[in-house]
């Protein structure tokens, strides 16, 4: 764990990640414009998860495709972790929500 | 019909990281086993292996892909660059086309397997980084080598056990004899020396706790080894219009299966894939001079496989010069076929036979040649290399000397 805010950290991991200096990486920098693919980018997701002791769900890492989105991820993440939720039951919940209201709209436009 | 020669080698072995060394290596009658230093051992009732030594990944791939690459595809794909460097092959579109991958793996990945179980089953770590299926897949060798080279042709892995790496470089043959490819990247790795599979090994009792002796009588089972050899197969006509060194050619591949026992040997399966060879490479069993043997050192395998070789070679038999470079080199499983193709293909090229080293004592059942503890001078116009696998699976490669 270092020191620092969410978006401090969360820049640190990129940049020890990429083997870059901090200076380099902003809040708008993209996985693609540090030339990550999908699989440096489940290793860059681990490195986040190992940094604050956090589990990502699977359909969160989807959403994270830039510091930005990464930061305000992991803010989400802190925030239910503090609330005693478990983030990979309420991705599961939020996605059977998902499934139920899509087959109500095809069921309403039938 | 196509031919098909070979015009380019790589070796990582326990007797050499290069072509130069492990030939140097077998013609001294040089073994390259030893105390394992990779692993701890002192639970075991074996403790000795043939290890590759003084290899260092960091000074052969950059730091990104070597995070990719097990020590298996570490292996392989530093031979494939050594073959590639060696070949002098020039990739172009055109070429890169019409070549393929095609390498033998029992294990694959297997010690990236080991640390993941071990951090999961013993250490309860449950976060591990994504990296361990790319990592330990049997394939990572062919796609690496695809993917730095540029390869699109037919590119797979065969898993056969000790067998993987003639089924590999047979296929890879015929691919290019039948016109499918005009070039390959054939060969294989293995890297087995890990806890959990040094354990398996020795619940088997196969694994000697003194040395390799094939065919001696004091014989008291194998040695594991490991490593990895790549050769550049061609078509001969393109191999020719480019000015390739041709090391030899490779004539025939026969497979059968014991039908048998899943790790006791049967004769007749073993004759079978020597013959078969023989006939798909056109040679009369008169015309081999020597025979690279599977050679293991067990009780089992050497006997048997004396008794395929006077099965399919009748009278002959007394006059072929027949080794086991496992002596040396150790059984690294699914390289092994590959490591001892290298073997084959430069006594052919070189003149010299290697010989079966820590020889002691005649076995009756073992009553052949077997070049006892000295490598031979002796020029052979063509060659066998066996491979017997558990399970009974028989791959046999059949090299030619090639003179132009």
């Amino acid at each position: 764990m270092s020191e620092g805010t969410v978006a401090d950290r969360v820049i640190k991991v990129f940049a020890d990640f990429k083997k870059v200096p901090r200076e380099e990486i902003t809040m708008d920098t993209t996985f693609e414009e540090l030339g990550l693919d999908s699989l440096d980018g489940l290793n860059l997701i681990f490195e986040l998860e190992e940094e604050f002791d956090l589990v990502v769900p699977d359909n969160k890492v989807q959403e994270m495709k830039s510091v930005r989105q990464a930061v305000e991820g992991i803010e989400t993440l802190l925030d239910m972790k503090a609330k005693g939720i478990d983030p990979v039951a309420a991705a599961a919940e939020e996605f059977a929500a998902q499934q139920a209201k899509q087959k109500d709209e095809k069921d309403a436009a039938s | 019909m196509r031919r098909v020669v070979i015009t380019g080698m790589g070796v990582i072995s326990p007797i050499g990281n290069d072509v130069d060394a492990f030939w140097s290596s077998l013609q001294a009658g040089r073994s390259g086993i030893g105390p394992i230093e990779k692993v701890d051992v002192s639970y075991l009732r074996f403790k000795n292996a043939a290890e590759v030594r003084n290899f260092d990944p960091t000074a052969i791939f950059d730091e990104k892909l070597l995070f990719w690459l097990d020590p298996f595809a570490q292996y392989g794909v530093a031979a494939a660059r050594q073959a590639l460097a060696d070949s002098g092959l020039e990739l172009t579109d055109a070429v890169k086309d019409r070549t393929g991958v095609i390498t033998g793996s029992c294990l694959g990945g297997k010690i990236t397997e080991d640390e993941l179980y071990k951090k999961l089953y013993a250490e309860g770590i449950r976060r591990q980084p994504p990296v361990a299926i790319p990592k330990a897949m049997s394939n990572a060798v062919a796609s690496q080598v695809s993917m730095e080279f540029g390869l699109t042709g037919a590119t797979f892995t065969t898993s056969t056990a000790c067998a993987s790496a003639n089924h590999a470089m047979g296929q890879a043959f015929w691919l290019i004899r039948q016109g499918t490819l005009d070039a390959a990247f054939a060969g294989a790795s293995e890297a087995p020396i890990c806890t959990g599979s040094l354990h398996a090994w020795e619940t088997m009792r196969v694994v000697s706790a003194d040395t390799c002796r094939p065919f001696s009588k004091d014989r008291s089972g194998m040695i594991l080894g490991e490593g990895g050899a790549m050769f550049v197969f061609e078509e001969l006509e393109a191999a020719k219009t480019r000015g390739a060194k041709i090391y030899a050619e490779i004539v025939g591949f026969g497979m059968s299966a014991d039908a048998h026992h899943l790790t006791m040997p049967a004769s007749a399966g073993a004759s079978k894939a020597m013959r078969l060879a023989l006939e798909d490479a056109n040679l009369a069993p008169e015309q081999i001079g020597y025979i690279n043997a599977h050679g293991t050192a067990t009780q089992a395998n050497d006997s048997n496989e004396c008794r395929a070789i006077r099965d399919t070679f009748g009278p002959h038999a007394d006059k072929l010069a027949v080794s086991s470079t496992k002596s040396m080199t150790g059984h690294s499983l699914g390289a092994a076929g590959a490591i001892e193709a290298a073997a084959t293909i430069l006594a052919i090229k070189n003149e010299i036979l290697p010989p079966t080293a820590n020889f002691n004592v005649p076995d009756p059942e073992c009553d052949l040649d077997v070049i006892p503890n000295q490598s031979r001078p002796q020029a052979v116009d063509a060659a066998l290399s066996n491979s017997f696998a558990f399970g009974g699976l028989n791959a046999v490669l059949a090299f030619r000397r090639f003179d132009g």
